[in-house]
Parts: C-alpha cells; structure tokens; sequence
C-alpha cells in the first residue's frame, strides 16, 4: 500500500502530466517559444490598436456576437466579418497565434473562413 | 430513542466484493465512454431523432431523481419523524440518494448535444424554464445531501433534524419540478398533466422503497451482518401502500384524460390501440409493476416472507422502470396535430407516428448509469461507515405492533 | 326578412371579398405609380439600425395559391441556409417543409399543400422551456436560436407545437458552393427556420418568399404587422387569414388564407 506521502507525490506526477507531455512532445525546441509570425494580407490600419487586439480580440468578438444575434445590429467592422475582410487565409493569421498558445475556439467549426 | 447504533466500514476482503466492484466499475466506465462516443459522433447513433427528441437518457434520469428522493425521505423518516425503526439504513438511504442524484445528473448533462456548455445553464437562469429551475434545484439538493450525510457521521443530531427536513422539502420540490418538466408541456396531450407532479412522488416513494429494500437485503447478506427480518416486512408493507397511490395517479390522470373527446386519440393510443405501448402499459406497468406487487406486499402471508418482499421489490423497480419509460415517449410518437380533423402528411413525417425503440447506445448508457451507481456504493461503504453493525428492529415498537 | 347563419356569411364573405378586391387594387396602383410598371422589389424597410419592436415581422401564406408539387421555397431555403442533406427521414434538417392535408374520413377528399415553417409565435414555447435562453425572441418578433449558446438538450422541440425544429445529429463538412452569409453549422445543437434574418437585417425578404414570387406561385407574402399599410397588415386585415392551432394561444405570426 502506499504511504500518504507517496500517494501525494503519484497525485502531483499526474497532476504535472501535460507540461510534461508537453516538454517531451515538442521536444523544447526554441521554435516552440519564438513569436509566431503574422501574414497580414492587406496591410493597413486596423480598427483598434494591435496590442489591444491582441489582449481583447475574443471579448470583443464575443461582444459584437451578442449585439448581432440578439439584438440584430450587425455593423462589420469590429465583427468577425470585419477580421476576414482584411485577413481572409485563417492560416495565416488566426492559426499562426492560436496553435502556437494551444486555444482552439469553435468559430470556425460553422463560420466559413477560407475554403 | 432506540439503543444506540453502531456502524462500521465494511472489510471488503471477500471475493464476492471484488466481483461486485469488478462488475460495477466495468459498468461505470461504459457511463463515460458512451457519453463520449455519443458527443463526438452526434445522435444520429442512438434512436433518437427530430421526432423523438428524448429517449432513453431522459428515461434514466428521471427515474434515478425518483429513486434518490424517495431513498432521501426514508433517510429522513427516522431523523424528522421520529420512526426509530428506520434508523439503521438512514445513512445508506442517503447514500443512495446522493448517488442517484450524481448519476441522474451525469444522464441528463451527457445527453446533451454540447455536455461541454455545462456550466452556460448557472450563467443565463431562466425562471420559466422547468429545466433552467431543476439545474438549480438538482445541484442545490445534491449539495445537502452531502451536508446532511457528513451530519449524520458527526451524530450532530439537531442539525441531522434541520437538514432532514430540509432535505425532504428539497426532494419533494425537485421531484415536483421533474414531474413539471413534462406537465406543463401543454402541446402534446399525453404530458399536459397537473397530476404528473405529485404522481411522480408517489413512484418515488415506491421506487425508492424498493430500491431499499434490495439494497438493505443483499448489503447484509453479502456483510454476514445480521438483519431483522421485521425490517423488511415493514418497508414492504410500506411500499405496498405506497404502490397503491401509484395506482391511483394513474388511474385518475387517464380517466380524466379520456373524458374529453379531444384526447380520445391520445387516450386511446395508450390504452387500447398503441401496440407495443399499450401491452407494456397493461401487462408491463399495471400488472406486473404495480398490482402484482402490491398484493405481495400487502398479502398477510406473503409479506411476511423476505423472499416474496423481495419479488415485489424488483418487479416494482422494473415497474416505475416503465412507468417513466411510458410518461417520456409515447406522448413523443403522437402524432403533433396541425389541424383537427385533417390529415397531413409530408416529407419530415408529419402527422405519422413515430419510432422509437431502445438503440444499444443507450442500452450501454442506461447501464453505465447504474454501474455508477453501484460502483460509488461499494466503495462507499468500504471507505465510510455506512452500514450498521447490526439492524435490530426496535423493541419499544414490537410492544404497540 | 330575417337572415340565416348562412346568408349571413356569404353577405360578410362578399364584403370581405370585396374590400379584399379593393385593397389589392390600390397596392397595385401604388407600386405602378412608384416603380414606373416593374414588379416592385418588396423592400424590408426595418426601424433603425437594429431589431426593434417598432416591427413585427410576419407572413401570410395564400394556399390557394400554392401550387401543388412546387417546391420552390424549400429548395431556395435549403440553399439560402446551407441546409444538409443526411439521406435519413428521421435525421433529415427541415426549416421549411411542404405539408399536404385532406379532410379526414372523406374518400376522395382533395389534397391540398401548404409550406410550413417556423412561425415565430407572439408567446413561443420553445422559448419559454428553454434553460439558457439560447432561443429568445427577438425585439421584432423574429424567434432565434443561438447556437452559440445552446446545450442541445432538446426541450424546445418537446414544447414546439408545430415541429418546426431540427437537432443536428450528425457532423456536416462545409463544402464550397455554401452560402457564406450564413454559418454552417455543428451537431449537438438545434436549428430552425429564421425568417433569414441577415436578409432581413440587410433590407430583403426571407429566401422562400423571393423564390415563391419569382419561381412559384406568390403564395407567400412578408412584412411588417407594426405597419398598417404594409401588404401583410392589410390581407390579414381583410380576409380570413387565419393561424394553425389558435387555440394553443401561441398566436403565430404567419396566416393562412384559405384552410
């Protein structure tokens, strides 16, 4: 049988598994902590500032849904129509970020990005 | 009060316990995994469809919140009421009542298309929706359940007698609310129902009876622990009784529905031309569910007998089984009627009956379901003192009897 | 002289017929004198920037008119909304589907076809059962399903009396030749008909009314309650158009002349 102290230490080994797994998978090569580079397709200004956008961009996606489907206001350019319309190739810009952090959002599960 | 009760851990040496357990967590682990298989493929690999949106999950779950809150009443009788003899099993009682409650929960959160959006319900209350009110309610009753059992080990007998009451409110009120789940879905005629509320009580008191019974039986036999036989005797005639109110909401809630013409055709389906619903309904439900096991239990003879009770037991489980099982689907074959006196038909299958017969996705999930249930009870009784040492029937109250 | 019940009727049917004739007449004038002979493109002119209950969108449905074996509307929506196919009755998505109905123990009755969709009621049950208020009722009218919040447990279509509901029980791929205007969709969650509202946000009818004028029969007529002069507003005013089921109290917000 296990001590208490052994059982604790097995808890915190299973608990510690996805850095682990994580650290063995990616081999903790230095590409897996160097920025990822975003392909900006018509380079220009956007509607906010990037490193507001880079903090907010899904709170103020999420906001600008709710005003869409509930309330039916449906202005582009903060919305999710608004992203595609300067960044239409998902893999080069949504992706680059968001496989590098590990965040998957459902959006593209039913909205059409690049097809 | 009686004399003093002393329960025990059970040792969990016997091999007839590794089985059980073997069994059991085999079984639990089917919960998941169908849940799994289920969420990622979508319900198109079970029998439900958009003209039978509910099916078996729904069936388990309520018939699991049934069992848990008639287990929870009995838990309570001794504590609230004052009936010493119910004293020995009331922490096993609500032992049950808070696994019942656990699984009901998992069958009605993995049934869902996105069980992953678990937590939006506690975000966006919506007090007009049964389901809306019952998350709170379930989550709130499961909460004082543990409460109450974790009092209970403490002998802190005051605040045993609070919560119980407490408790025994909440079960009534969450059972109510699981009954409303489908009174008062006034479109289809075989759900809108004011006596679904208080008929789904009565089968949780009698399905929690019997529940106990069986687990009270098999635990002490399985235990070595002695069991008074009065204590069977006495939750049968108990269940009896409680059967008989069954039968009662029945009889009344089709009676009236009958009456009017507008239902005749929903009536009828259940009762006389509905094919294989209506032969569960007679032979399945009334006879074999409720009227047999009534006389058993009722009888002077037979409900003296441990065995006899035990019958009853399991025939009023599958029963209530199929009392849920005949509330949830057959309003859901019906056709929905666009217009009276028409007929219609069209390309999604209106105006037909529907199908529906248990896929074996939810076969595995229904068993999954009470595989956890007896998987949490056997460690729990391993891990916990839940079961007395010995369950004497009172002597103060083989005077009055 | 006194006058029977069906004497009655017929002078009430007369009248009604009569102001019906009329009114249809002047709408005609109007859109000639406005848009120079063209058929007018009905415009969905809605309040503001936003959904507001200064509309109430609504539809009347003229089954007279709707001809039998068209099936012009479904397929237009179908399209509009990127609606699957599973090749499965029992799974199969309907937001609008075409119903045929025949008088009950009549040999011989005769068939008639009428499109059914959702017909977003005033007091919609699927909204009132729903935890999450993931279907809500929009300040125009409209009755929407958030899909981005659903839980898919699938009590709506329990409460809905006209099975206007869908739940996606299986996995579609978006495939090129999807209408990108609108979303494709996951399994787990429900859908139903919407009345298209990004068209109608965007000053167009739904996609089944544009395809039944110009494709099918003009059965199909879309517009505004709130608006008195609005065609809608006025058919329901002068003819017998009348709901499915007005005795659930629901009060749909599409008629039906000629049931």
């Amino acid at each position: 049988m296990l001590t208490r102290a052994g059982s604790v230490v097995v808890f915190l080994a299973v608990l510690a598994f996805p850095f682990f797994y994580n650290l063995v998978s990616t081999g903790y090569s230095s590409s897996a902590t160097a920025q990822p580079q975003l392909k900006i397709a018509k380079p220009g200004k956007c509607v906010e500032d990037t490193a507001w956008m880079r903090k907010n961009h899904m709170k103020m996606l999420i906001h600008v849904r709710e005003k869409a489907v509930r309330e039916g206001v449906r202005s582009v350019d903060h919305s999710f129509h608004g992203c595609i319309n300067c960044h239409p190739k998902r893999e080069e810009f949504c992706n680059r970020c968001h496989d590098y952090v590990g965040v998957k959002p459902e959006c593209w599960n039913c909205h059409h990005y690049d097809l | 009060m009686a004399t003093k009760i002393k329960h025990t851990r059970i040792e969990g040496k016997s091999s007839a316990y590794l089985v059980f357990m073997i069994v059991a967590g085999a079984l639990a682990a089917l919960s998941p995994l169908s849940a799994l298989y289920l969420f990622f493929e979508g319900h198109h690999v079970t029998s439900m469809t958009n003209q039978v949106p509910w099916g078996m999950p729904i069936v388990m779950a309520i018939y699991l919140i049934g069992a848990s809150a008639g287990s929870l009443v009995l838990s309570a009788m001794s504590s609230v009421f004052g009936r010493a003899e119910y004293k020995p099993f009331s922490r096993m009682a609500a032992l049950l009542a808070v696994l019942l409650i656990v699984a009901a929960l998992m069958a009605i959160i993995m049934d869902w298309g996105r069980p992953d959006r678990i937590l939006v319900p506690f975000f966006h209350f919506q007090p007009r929706s049964m389901f809306s009110l019952n998350a709170i309610l379930y989550s709130l009753y499961m909460a004082l359940g543990i409460v109450y059992l974790w009092a209970m080990f403490h002998n802190k007998e005051k605040l045993e007698r609070l919560l119980g009451l407490c408790a025994v409110a909440l079960a009534i009120l969450v059972h109510s609310g699981t009954g409303a789940i489908f009174g008062f879905v006034y479109v289809r005629e075989l759900y809108n129902s004011p006596l679904l509320p208080p008929s789904f009580i009565a089968a949780a008191l009698s399905s929690g009876t019997a529940l106990m019974i069986i687990t009270l039986h098999y635990t002490f036999r399985f235990t070595g622990r002695k069991l008074d036989e009065r204590h069977v005797h006495n939750l049968g005639k108990l269940m009896g009784v409680f059967i008989l109110v069954v039968i009662y909401f029945i009889f009344i809630e089709n009676v009236t529905r009958s009456y009017a013409p507008k239902n005749y055709e929903a009536a009828s389906f259940l009762l006389l031309h509905g094919g294989k619903y209506t032969a569960y309904f007679w032979i399945g439900l009334v006879l074999m569910g409720l009227v047999v096991p009534a006389i058993i239990a009722l009888n002077g003879a037979t409900g003296k007998s441990v065995r006899w009770i035990l019958a009853a037991s399991w025939l009023q489980l599958a029963g209530v089984m199929l009392e849920r099982y005949l509330i949830v689907i057959p309003a859901q074959i019906l056709p929905l009627e666009f217009f009276p006196n028409k007929e219609i038909t069209s390309g999604f299958l209106d105006g037909q009956f529907a199908e529906y017969s248990v896929s074996l996705l939810e076969w595995i999930y229904s068993l999954g379901l009470a595989g956890v249930v007896m998987f949490g009870y056997g460690l729990a009784i391993r891990l916990w003192p839940m079961v007395p040492t010995e369950a004497a029937y009172p002597e103060q109250l083989l005077k009055t009897n | 002289m006194a006058l029977d019940r069906r004497d009655f009727l017929t002078i009430g049917g007369l009248i009604a017929a009569g102001t019906a004739l009329g009114s249809v007449g002047s709408a005609f004038s109007h859109t000639a004198s406005g848009h120079e002979g063209h058929e007018a493109e009905p415009a969905v002119k809605r309040t503001g920037d936003r959904a507001s209950s200064k509309n109430k969108w609504g539809m009347v449905i003229d089954i007279e008119k709707c001809g039998e074996g068209c099936d012009a509307c479904v397929r237009a929506c179908r399209k509009e909304n990127n609606v699957p196919h599973f090749d499965d009755p029992k799974l199969d998505i309907h937001w609008i589907r075409k119903i045929t109905f025949k008088q009950k123990g009549v040999p011989g009755a005769e068939e008639r076809q009428m499109p059914a969709m959702c017909f977003h009621c005033e007091h919609p049950p699927c909204a009132h059962v729903c935890p999450v208020a993931a279907t809500f009722k929009r300040a125009d009218g409209i009755v929407l399903v958030d899909k981005h919040r659903c839980i898919g447990c699938r009590y709506c279509m329990i409460a809905c009396p006209y099975k206007a509901r869908s739940f996606v029980s299986m996995h579609v791929e978006p495939k090129p030749g999807d209408n990108r205007d609108v979303p494709v969709r996951m399994h787990g969650v429900v859908e139903k008909c919407n009345f298209c509202v990004h068209r109608i946000d965007s000053g167009e009818e739904p996609a089944c009314v544009e395809s039944c004028r110009k494709e099918g029969n003009g059965a199909m007529v879309f517009g505004d309650f709130n608006d008195r002069a609005s065609k809608v507003s006025e058919m329901v005013r002068t003819s017998r158009a009348r709901r499915i089921r007005p005795d659930l109290g629901c009060d749909p917000q599409v008629f039906y002349m000629g049931i």
